[in-house]
């Protein structure tokens, strides 16, 4: 069975499940089984849920009219191109 | 719809519908804002690089053949912009950080590790805010390389694939830059909610 330290470097990965299913099921049989590896995998996915509902806390400002004309005209522009 | 919003926008505007313009503009401008903020710092700078991507994007707009790609192709078009403006202000190289860093210690004559009780996580709400300030100084703090990987793959939901598109590197770069960016996360999260129940305790609490 792996140690700790062996597995650390692939939990993201393990939490993704994205190894193959043998890595999968030796990080499973460690993790399952080893008190500091369960809390630490436990804690890492907190914070991964918590990046992952993260809002933005800074919000762009109103866009001005004048810089929605110039990306519309380049839009219109693409759409002429194109025979639209 | 089960159809992605943005794939389905696309769609429209590449098939000449006008119709879309507003709502793509209004999606992507706060998500590109977001990602260069973060990569930035600096409220005015990342207004103005979202704009000139923005920009960049529907000038270029022939480019973009497939739909289903639009969010990389925009995020790479992003990180471009960030680029171009950040090189014309300080270049500092990125410092790499190295797994041991986040490898917990072991608590003194106790084999547990030193980890916090994430189990309760704080539901209060000056609390939760503290934590949420705490994540954004976490994430904010990192070194770029590991930066745009978390807010691309965590943040923004980009799959490997397509982040490793946006940062042109290959998927195994991607993750294992994610995977040091969300240790690094982890371990300062840990390190304040161990800071708290110690405030909490000599506060008697
Ligand atoms: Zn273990």
């Amino acid at each position: 069975m792996p140690e700790c330290k062996e597995i650390f470097d692939t939990l993201s990965m393990y939490l993704d499940r994205d190894l193959s299913p043998e890595s999968l099921e030796a990080i499973e049989a460690h993790v399952s089984d080893c008190k500091p590896c369960v809390e630490f995998v436990a804690s890492l996915r907190r914070s991964i849920e918590l990046c992952r509902r993260h809002e933005p806390v800074e919000l762009p400002g109103p866009l001005d009219p004048e810089a929605r004309d110039r990306l519309r005209a380049a839009y219109d522009a693409y759409r002429a191109a194109r025979g639209g | 719809m089960q159809q992605k919003p943005e794939v389905e926008l696309a769609r429209q505007l590449i098939s000449g519908k006008p119709e879309a313009f507003d709502e793509f503009v209004d999606y992507f401008r706060k998500r590109i804002f977001h990602y260069t903020y973060v990569m930035c710092g600096q409220r005015e700078d990342a207004e103005e690089v979202t704009q000139d991507a923005l920009l960049k994007i529907f000038e270029h707009f022939h480019e973009l053949r497939d739909p289903e790609s639009v969010k990389s192709w925009v995020f790479r078009i992003a990180r471009n912009a960030c680029l171009m403006k950040r090189r014309k202000s300080v270049f500092a190289p990125d410092r790499e950080l190295s797994i041991d860093e986040f490898y917990p210690r072991a608590a003194d004559g106790d084999h547990s590790l030193q980890i916090a009780d994430w189990s309760a996580l704080p539901d209060e709400q000056v609390l939760q805010h503290e934590l949420r300030d705490a994540l954004h100084r976490a994430i904010r703090e990192l070194p770029d390389i590991y930066k745009s990987a978390v807010i691309l793959r965590d943040m923004e939901g980009l799959s490997t694939e397509e982040a490793a598109e946006v940062l042109d590197v290959s998927t195994d770069v991607v993750k294992t830059r994610l995977h040091r960016g969300r240790l690094a996360i982890r371990h300062k999260l840990d390190e304040f909610l161990r800071e708290k129940k110690e405030a909490g305790r000599h506060a008697g609490v």
